[in-house]
């Protein structure tokens, strides 16, 4: 898993977490408080609408007992009740009755269950009905009284009036329609209505009140069932679950920027110093880890640059190291073949004095019969000496950066190395090898004159020119003569390979005044040489 | 002087006004007229050639006979009631002109009806077969005859129809016109005892009529030999 999706976990984890913990919380909070709102506002509607209901029933009692008390006092209605010619009367008496009272549903029976008057559907008289009575004996009822215009539900009761030996019983009642269930209703966010024996159960019931219920001549159970539609609940809901969704995206999105921008931040630096350390290697130690920052990253940048100077040191030790075993095998492998090539000889030569000394006229011919014998050690020494050319690397030329070939120049601990380096530095054509072997001979010899402290400064610019300067010990012009004309090594290996570039090398020293090397691949150098004791080649 | 009629039917009934005739000497624009519904209205022009008649319902036929009214035309008997206990208003009876039948393809028994009108009504003399033999059906009338409702109320109150359905003029003679799957309540000329309504059976139900009120010594009321009425008024 890379660093930035680690990053963007963490950030997540970090924002969401506590956001999501947060809504999940206030979510619960208010669906507790809000359900017991609703819970207590469902039981004061309950309460409201039983004792609405208990109220109902009672005025429609009391209606109906007003009536039973008028009733015998209607001299009328008694003609009525005995004269068929007075009929009409009877027959409009329930009607007019019913709108004086207020009621919905009137009807007077007779005793059988005979309508004699009935003020909801004044022509339906005649018809027998003997089951409402008998069926509302048992208090108030739901009653589903027909009119001409259909069924309509009435909250019905019974009362009963006697007009001489005639028992009247009345049946009464208040309309249960929409206008009614709306006074029931008192809370705007519940609603009462009505279930009927068959109906489809709703899924907001909250609560319910069971009312008798008349229908078919059958006694059954209807329900007064108080609802809410729980559509603010479910609206609140969705509203707090849109914010929050909200700030959830918002928080994901600043996680993301966040995540992305640190991992920019901190794995960016990292992605260079991983291609800087995945470019280092042994032939290639010219990494520089330089940085500025103070933090961990800078830290890392600056043990790695440690790193690589350590091991630019050990390298340059380890490459010396081998080149002296490879030397020193070398010389061996030449001396004991060169001793092979001489020994021939030096017997030959053993011979020619033996016999000089004992009878010097038999040295031509003794010369003559030994002279193949020379001839091949020479020609095996010639041979020998053709074959180890052979072992010298032949590179082809290249387009060298002297820059980079100074920046891989490593200094033991001790030693300061300070680079001037002038980027416009030409680039040369030349065997980097070589190039190399004098910056590194030159650096050597730098660093082995100024012993365990000093400084040594790589100098270039744009003229083409190298320098090399120590604060070590300096030389004497007899030193410096001295190193020129050495055993292979050092200076003369410098002076060889300059002049096999067809550049120029200068050497200025003084005893305590260091050394400075100038090397100028293009032409002159560009700069006077400072104090005197330099050397030209 | 002034005239007034009370009245159930939106559409007025063919018939009756032909025993009523206009005395010549009646100045229709000097007189009220007021009808309870446009059978009288029908009936108070015929008294009246020219007069403005005014349609008033049951309480506006009793205001009319408070105020200055001096004709009405009705059949309603809360209002024939009280003209009658006015000392200063007469009622007079007139011909019985309109028929209540039931219009069916079968022949549906049939309720009392007399009692189920606020109207003076009375039993046809003629009488058709009652032998049911189909289903019950709904019972259509026409709307705003408050009559024929109530007759209709009637049929299905005693469980004899299953609903009363009013229809306006065009469909109820639509529906009339139709293959009589339903039950028709027709008005038609009282006395009318045929038992057939073009492809369908009519059982005659009622028969109703109106009366006239008027106001005492604003109005004179003449019948001749025919039995034929003619208003005049007071020199």
């Amino acid at each position: 898993m890379s660093f930035r999706a680690r990053l963007f976990i963490a950030f997540g984890l970090i924002a969401l977490m506590p956001l999501i913990g947060l809504a999940i919380g206030v979510r619960r909070e208010m669906d507790q408080r809000l359900s017991a709102q609703y819970r207590s506002r469902v039981a004061a509607l309950t309460a409201v609408t039983r004792t609405d209901l208990a109220q109902t029933s009672t005025t429609v009692g009391d209606r109906l007992a007003s009536l039973r008390d008028a009733l015998p006092d209607d001299a009328h209605l008694r003609t009525a009740l005995r004269d068929p010619g007075e009929r009409a009367y009877l027959l409009d008496y329930a009607g007019q009755a019913m709108r004086m009272t207020g009621l919905d549903m009137l009807q007077l029976q007779e005793e059988h269950g005979r309508i004699l008057s009935s003020g909801h559907f004044r022509n339906e008289y005649d018809r027998l009905d003997p089951t409402l009575p008998h069926l509302l004996a048992g208090g108030a009822a739901l009653v589903n009284a027909r009119t001409p215009d259909g069924p309509r539900l009435v909250l019905a009761r019974l009362d009963s009036a006697r007009i001489g030996d005639r028992r009247i019983t009345l049946v009464g009642g208040i309309a249960v329609d929409s206008a009614f269930l709306g006074r029931l209703r008192t809370d705007s966010t519940l609603t009462v209505s009505l279930a009927l024996p068959g109906d489809s159960a709703r899924d907001d019931i909250v609560a319910d009140i069971p009312f008798p219920f008349i229908s078919n001549d059958s006694l059954a159970t209807a329900r007064f069932v108080i609802s809410h539609p729980s559509t603010e609940l479910d609206a609140l809901r969705h509203s707090v679950d849109r914010w929050f969704a909200a700030a959830v995206a918002l928080v994901a999105i600043a996680a993301t920027l966040g995540a992305v921008a640190l991992a920019a931040r901190i794995g960016q630096p990292l992605a260079a110093l991983a291609a800087e350390t995945e470019r280092l290697d042994l032939d290639r130690l010219d990494v520089h880890f330089a940085t500025n920052r103070d933090d961990e990253i800078g830290t890392l940048s600056r043990v790695l640059g440690a790193l690589v100077r350590r091991l630019r040191s050990s390298t340059v030790r380890l490459r010396e190291a081998e080149r002296r075993a490879t030397v020193g095998d070398l010389s061996r492998q030449v001396t004991h073949d060169i001793k092979n090539g001489l020994a021939p000889l030096r017997h030959v030569l053993r011979h020619f004095d033996q016999v000089a000394r004992e009878d010097p006229s038999a040295l031509a011919p003794v010369f003559a019969e030994r002279r193949a014998t020379l001839d091949a050690s020479v020609a095996y020494l010639d041979a020998l000496a053709r074959n180890y050319a052979l072992l010298t690397p032949r590179s082809e030329p290249q387009r060298i950066d002297v820059n980079a070939i100074a920046r891989s120049v490593v200094v033991p601990d001790g030693i300061t190395l300070r680079l001037a380096l002038d980027p416009a530095m030409p680039q040369i054509t030349a065997d980097p090898v070589g190039v190399r072997r004098i910056i590194e001979n030159i650096a050597s010899n730098a660093v082995h004159a100024m012993g365990n402290a000093g400084t040594l400064t790589i100098t270039t610019t744009a003229s083409g020119q190298l320098t090399i300067e120590d604060t070590g010990s300096g030389m004497t012009q007899e030193q410096l003569a001295r190193a020129f004309e050495g055993p292979g090594l050092g200076l003369s290996i410098v002076r060889r390979l300059v002049t096999d570039l067809a550049a120029t090398l200068t050497v200025d020293t003084a005893p305590g005044r260091g050394t400075r090397v100038t090397v100028m691949f293009h032409g002159r150098p560009d700069t006077p040489i400072p104090h005197g004791g330099g050397r030209s080649l | 002087m002034c005239v007034l009629a009370c009245g159930h039917a939106v559409t007025p009934a063919a018939s009756p006004v032909s025993v009523i005739l206009a005395g010549p000497t009646i100045a229709a624009d000097s007189l009220h007229i007021a009808a309870t519904d446009s059978f009288g209205v029908v009936l108070a022009q015929h008294l009246a050639p020219g007069a403005n008649v005014r349609v008033v319902s049951n309480r506006g036929a009793l205001d009319f006979i408070d105020g200055a009214g001096d004709v009405v035309v009705t059949d309603r008997p809360s209002v024939i009631r009280y003209a009658t206990s006015r000392s200063d208003f007469a009622t007079l009876p007139l011909p019985w002109d309109r028929q209540y039948a039931l219009v069916s393809a079968g022949t549906p028994p049939t309720p009392d009806v007399l009692n189920a009108v606020h109207a003076e009504a009375r039993i046809p003399r003629a009488a058709c077969a009652d032998v049911f033999d189909g289903p019950m059906r709904p019972i259509t009338y026409m709307a705003g005859d408050s009559i024929a409702r109530s007759i209709a109320e009637r049929f299905v109150g005693t469980g004899l129809a299953t609903s009363a359905i009013p229809l306006g003029h065009a469909a109820f003679d639509q529906a009339l016109a139709g293959e009589g799957h339903q039950w028709y309540l027709v008005t038609r000329p009282a006395g009318n005892d045929t038992c057939a309504f073009g492809a369908l059976k009519a059982q005659p139900l009622i028969e109703t009529r109106s009366e006239l009120i008027v106001r005492r010594g604003a109005v004179g009321v003449v019948a001749d030999t025919t039995g034929s009425m003619r208003l005049e008024t007071t020199p």
